[in-house]
């Protein structure tokens, strides 16, 4: 029997020549060396050809031997998908049945593999019978999906059919245990390999875009769950050219390098390029990286829905959906329009809503993005100010920002916002410095830029040169005198103060005079540090340019930053701002004008605390009352209880200890307060007839009891407080940056009065979603003069007494 | 067939870098290195925080030449190299018995 069926006769047709002539197997071979050679005829599609010329070669190997019932030959994996390359490994799987010996298996698998082994080609056969093949399935996640690609290439067809069928069964039973292991490696994958649009030495298989996902998609479209068949968006057309792209660019790199390597390598760009039937080097990559974006896209899409389907996350709580922010939802793990947004009329709803969903970690749904792409109107121009806050807040959120920036490009809204951002879309830099596209490598910096928020005095500052510093990168000309002449445009049309504009225009401008300076300078001249004092202007300048260095190195690859780097940059700025420190910028003027002092005539005269809104500046609130150890935090304290948001405010004290308070609010809540009781309420909080601790308790409860509060937590940066002596002659300087919250000012400012201290003056901005907040304090002697709070254990005190604060109100 | 290294000031590699190619050598290898000699670390205050530098951020140029070159090179690389200050750096030659050019496997002098 056992001969019959694998008798050798036909064995000498095709391995053996009989006339001298080329046999069918040397053909094959020698055909196919031809094709995968890096020099090899230019093939429109050399998968198909590879795919085809094996699949002929496999079938001809398989005529050496008889193929009885239930012995088939099937192509797996990536040769059963058609989809070979040069240096793909060919997965063949021999089945048969479950009764036959060992010793038949050895035979036939011998007779099968060699002639691939003596031809040199990396063959990965794997033998079962069809029960085994499902067992090893079902403990191993790579054997079950590469079963999922099976088809029959020789033997009994209909026992290679139902083995397929049975495979397919077998992953849709058990896809509720397949599926989180397929999202998780999925996820490690992604991870590792990095992201094939954005990086400039793409991993093409394995990265995330790459066409690795592709295979998943199709995995988990035939898992046939049930809610996952509801979270699938049916893979638009799109998919398959752009992994018809990507397969085509592997496997030309394969053929040029020799070598089953996936990572497309800037030596090799140019030869693929070439041999893949681009222009150019530059052509290629901008087609890699627009298919990697689509796949990218997809794939995102689906295995969020998916994640959140078998996580059951948001399933229970939040079936409906749940206001979380002025004219917005969250349902179902996705942040959508509530139904008072009014997309048309709001130009700034664009930005708060991509800034709720960074900071919160949720995405936008692709209804919303869609709408905001068909009716947002363009920015006005200057922009409003609720608009920038929220694009300052939006890359204030790290690099939880990317995948949101990401979508809003998508559907090409960050150009809608930013016009000058089209040019340096997936704009590759070929250079061995850099890892990132243009686009990504901005991004990148202003997510790097979040950590480091807290070196800085002005945050939002910080954020936009570090996302805008490369700018130039998209036109002609060298990309710092171009970038200087942008954001001279864009800084006043983002309704920047002059002042904020030639900041963030010298950011530009400078942006790499610190590493260059540090490097390449000799520090110990005073020379250099004059020239770099002249050029930053100033200490605030300094601290930008410090931290914009790092986060612009960080973002550029592995190379550009180093404890080595950072040590010499310090080394730089150390001895900079020694020099800078010497010019101080003059102190802001007191804000008493005619208005104020019929103010604190008033406040004079009764004794008690009067508040005027000023009608000529929406939401400016002044309020003057006889001074006393923590009056700024009883008056932030009411606000607070009020629901008034403090964006800024000038606290100043006149010498016959009145005190006078200048403080800007949100202006959608200067017209909605009933002011009368703001006052009533401080002045009951200065007579202590209300616990302002317990009502703003009861609120602060009231607020962070939702999901979105919890996740909000995790901001890039610790809070930083500053204490210093040196800065001003008469008071001690307090300075506190921290993401904003509820009652913040309050908090920081009770803590300040229980310290015995009195605030002199007060400087509160909010940028974004960072308070940068500047008290100077000074402690009141029992004969009632005042004096500085003194350096050391004093200081670390007033540290860990507000940090402690803040680490509560967070 | 010597190799010299030398631990030179940071902003000292253009000069070194040019001084070297006028003196014939084709190629050289850099490194970011930190360490200290008798120039020793030192302590800085910044911000309100004193933090001590103990390693010194430094460069290291490495490279193979003929021994009939040495003289000439070490004299190059000490001319373009010093400032005179503490923390100049130091340099030194070792001697190499085999180089072989990676992508060619020729060897020696010939891989120079």
């Amino acid at each position: 029997m056992f001969h019959r069926w694998f008798g050798s006769a036909q064995v000498n047709e095709i391995s053996t020549p009989s006339d001298g002539s080329e046999t069918a197997l040397q053909t094959f071979v020698r055909s196919r060396s031809e094709l995968v050679s890096p020099r090899g005829p230019k093939t429109a599609d050399i998968v198909k050809a590879l795919t085809d010329l094996t699949d002929d070669l496999i079938r001809a190997v398989a005529l050496t031997v008889g193929w009885g019932p239930g012995w088939a030959l099937l192509a797996v994996g990536g040769t059963g998908r058609r989809q070979l390359c040069p240096g793909s490994d060919l997965d063949i799987l021999l089945l048969h049945p479950k009764k036959a010996t060992d010793a038949e298996v050895r035979t036939v698998s011998e007779t099968l593999w060699y002639p691939f082994w003596d031809a040199g080609m990396k063959l990965s056969p794997a033998v079962h019978s069809v029960s085994s093949a499902l067992d090893l399935a079902d403990v191993e996640i790579i054997t079950a999906v590469t079963w999922l690609d099976s088809r029959w290439l020789a033997g009994d067809a209909q026992a290679a059919t139902s083995f397929s069928e049975a495979a397919s069964d077998q992953w849709r039973a058990r896809s509720k245990k397949y599926l989180p292991t397929l999202l998780a490696a999925t996820s490690e994958r992604h991870q590792k390999h990095g992201e094939v649009a954005f990086l400039l030495e793409p991993e093409l298989r394995d990265g995330r875009g790459g066409l690795r996902d592709v295979h998943v998609l199709s995995f988990i479209e035939r898992s046939g769950h049930p809610a996952v068949a509801n979270a699938m968006e049916r893979p638009p057309s799109e998919l398959s050219e752009a992994h018809d792209v990507l397969l085509s660019v592997r496997a030309e790199l394969h053929r040029k390098t020799g070598r089953p390597h996936d990572r497309l390598l800037l030596q090799e760009q140019d030869a693929v390029a070439e041999g893949a039937g681009f222009g150019s080097a530059d052509e290629l990559m901008s087609m890699v990286s627009a298919a990697a974006r689509t796949i990218a896209w997809c794939t995102e899409e689906s295995l969020r829905r998916l994640s959140n389907t078998l996580n059951k996350r948001f399933a229970t709580r939040f079936g409906r959906p749940m206001k979380v922010a002025p004219n917005l939802a969250l349902q179902s793990g996705e942040l959508l329009l509530a139904d008072d947004a009014d997309v048309e009329n709001d130009p700034t709803l664009l930005l708060r809503t991509a800034a709720a969903a960074a900071l919160n970690r949720v995405a936008i749904s692709r209804e919303t993005l869609r709408a905001f792409a068909e009716n947002s109107p363009p920015m006005p121009d200057p922009w409003p100010e609720r608009a920038r806050n929220a694009l300052v807040a939006l890359l204030g959120a790290g690099h939880d920002m990317l995948p949101v920036m990401e979508a809003l490009d998508h559907y090409g809204l960050v150009a809608r916002f930013l016009p000058e951002w089209s040019p340096v879309r997936s704009k590759p830099q070929r250079n061995a410095y850099h890892r990132f596209t243009v686009d990504r490598h901005l991004c990148e910096a202003a997510a790097n830029a979040a950590g480091l928020v807290r070196q800085v005095g002005r945050p939002d500052l910080l954020l936009l040169g570090a996302w805008l510093h490369d700018l130039g990168k998209g036109y002609p000309g060298d990309h710092t005198v171009v970038g200087v002449e942008l954001l001279q445009r864009i800084g006043p049309r983002l309704g920047l103060p002059g002042a904020d504009v030639d900041v963030l225009v010298d950011l530009v401008r400078h942006h790499l005079l610190i590493p260059d300076a540090a490097t390449r300078r000799d520090l110990s001249d005073p020379g250099t540090i004059t020239f770099v004092a002249a050029a930053v202007k100033d200490v605030d300048r300094l601290h930008l340019l410090r931290a914009l260095t790092e986060a612009d190195s960080i973002a550029t690859g592995p190379t550009a930053w180093s404890d080595w780097k950072a040590r010499l940059c310090d080394d730089l700025v150390i001895r900079t701002e020694a020099v800078l420190s010497g010019h101080r910028p003059p102190e802001p003027q007191s804000p008493v004008g005619p208005h104020n002092n019929d103010l604190l005539e008033s406040a004079r005269a009764s004794g008690t605390l009067v508040l005027s809104v000023d009608s000529e500046f929406d939401g400016r609130v002044s309020i003057a009352a006889p001074d006393r150890p923590g009056l700024f935090s009883l008056i932030a304290g009411s606000l607070s209880l009020h629901g008034v948001d403090v964006v800024s405010a000038d606290v100043w004290t006149t010498d016959d200890a009145l005190a006078l308070d200048v403080i800007h609010v949100a202006r959608r809540i200067a017209g909605d307060t009933d002011w009368v009781r703001v006052a009533k309420t401080m002045n009951a909080a200065i007579q202590g007839t209300i616990d302002l601790d317990e009502g703003l308790a009861r609120r602060v409860a009231s607020y962070t009891n939702t999901y979105l509060d919890r996740q909000a937590r995790h901001l890039a940066a610790e809070p930083a407080v500053f204490v210093s002596d040196d800065i001003q002659e008469r008071a001690t300087v307090v300075e506190v940056r921290a993401p904003d919250g509820i009652a913040l000012l309050y908090r920081v400012t009770r803590a300040l009065s229980r310290l015995g201290l009195d605030i002199r003056t007060a400087k509160v901005t909010t940028l974004g979603h960072e308070v940068v907040d500047a008290f100077s304090v000074v402690r009141l002697q029992p004969d009632g003069t005042a004096v500085k709070v003194g350096a050391g254990e004093a200081a670390e005190q007033i540290q860990a007494a507000v940090l402690q604060e803040l680490a509560m109100s967070s | 067939m010597k190799l010299i290294t030398s631990i030179i000031k940071p902003f000292k590699l253009d000069e070194v870098k040019t001084a070297l190619r006028e003196a014939g050598v084709q190629g050289m290898t850099v490194s970011e290195v930190q360490g200290f000699g008798r120039q020793r670390g030192h302590t800085e205050v910044y911000r309100g925080q004193e933090y001590t530098i103990d390693f010194v951020p430094k460069v290291r140029v490495e490279i193979l030449i003929d021994d009939d070159d040495v003289e000439r090179v070490v004299d190059a690389l000490v001319a373009a190299a010093r400032t005179d200050k503490i923390g100049d750096g130091k340099i030194w030659v070792t001697d190499v018995s085999s180089v072989v050019r990676i992508r060619t496997g020729e060897r020696d002098l010939d891989a120079i």
